[in-house]
């Protein structure tokens, strides 16, 4: 497994270039010396991810509607209500990996190309990137998700 | 539960106890405190149990053993697996 890859000017560690063992002890006196200094409170784990755009897509809890578009883009939800601004994913399918979301996951089918079908207006009832017949996700633009 | 290629593939920054790690398979950018990153190195070696993750982190860290809850411990990993930085095959 790789080591962890620092793209700050002062790299946390540098395994590669020391002994093991010699990193081992530098890797424990970091932790214990932040340690120190943070008290004794609050080392429960953190995870946040920032989501922007069609990965928005990728989450759990941020779906607003699902549903389609016609041929003019119209859409149209099946279930959920769409607010506006909300991010448009196109071409999206559903799935609950490990039956760990409480809610649909909606996961793009490709997150190159053809996802981002842009934001929902509300007064044109259209995605800013959709144009044709597609199915079609609303996901809040909500930019975090805490465990 | 074990590490994925996932997680050998991320980019991290530090920020003071927390770090940025941006994890090109999924292009998704996240947050970190320090035991959440913790977690992750407890299993470069190999697999560890969570009970032995958190073992690791308690010694690390120099902490309390009642200092980090399983349930929070767990809830964690539970997230780390969904995101696909491990793979944790017997969990419950």
């Amino acid at each position: 497994m790789n080591d962890r890859k620092m793209i700050d000017e002062v790299p946390l560690r540098s395994l590669a270039e020391a002994p093991a063992q010699q990193a081992a002890d530098s890797r424990l006196l970091d932790h214990r010396r932040r340690r120190l200094i943070r008290g004794a409170a609050g080392i429960a784990p953190i995870v946040i991810t920032l989501r922007s755009g069609a990965l928005a897509a990728a989450s759990c809890v941020n779906t607003k509607a699902l549903g389609t578009t016609d041929g003019t883009g119209l859409f149209t939800p099946s279930t959920g209500t769409p607010n506006d601004g909300d991010r448009c994913v196109a071409n999206y399918e559903t799935s609950n990996l490990n039956g760990t979301c409480t809610g649909t996951q909606i996961l793009p089918k490709s997150q190159s190309t053809g996802v981002d079908g842009g934001l929902y207006s509300i007064s044109t009832q259209k995605c800013s990137g959709i144009t044709g017949t597609t199915n079609v996700a609303m996901v809040s633009l909500s930019v975090t998700s805490f465990v | 539960m074990r590490l994925t290629a996932a997680a050998g593939e991320l980019i991290w920054v530090q920020w003071d106890d927390a770090y940025d790690v941006y994890q090109p398979s999924s292009t998704e950018t996240h947050v970190f405190n320090e035991t959440t990153a913790l977690i992750l190195d407890a299993l470069k070696d190999g697999p560890l149990s969570l009970e032995g993750v958190r073992e690791w982190i308690v010694k690390t860290l120099d902490a309390e053993q009642d200092g980090l809850a399983l349930e929070d411990l767990e809830s964690a990993a539970a997230r780390l697996d969904e995101l696909g930085l491990i793979e944790w095959p017997d969990r419950a």
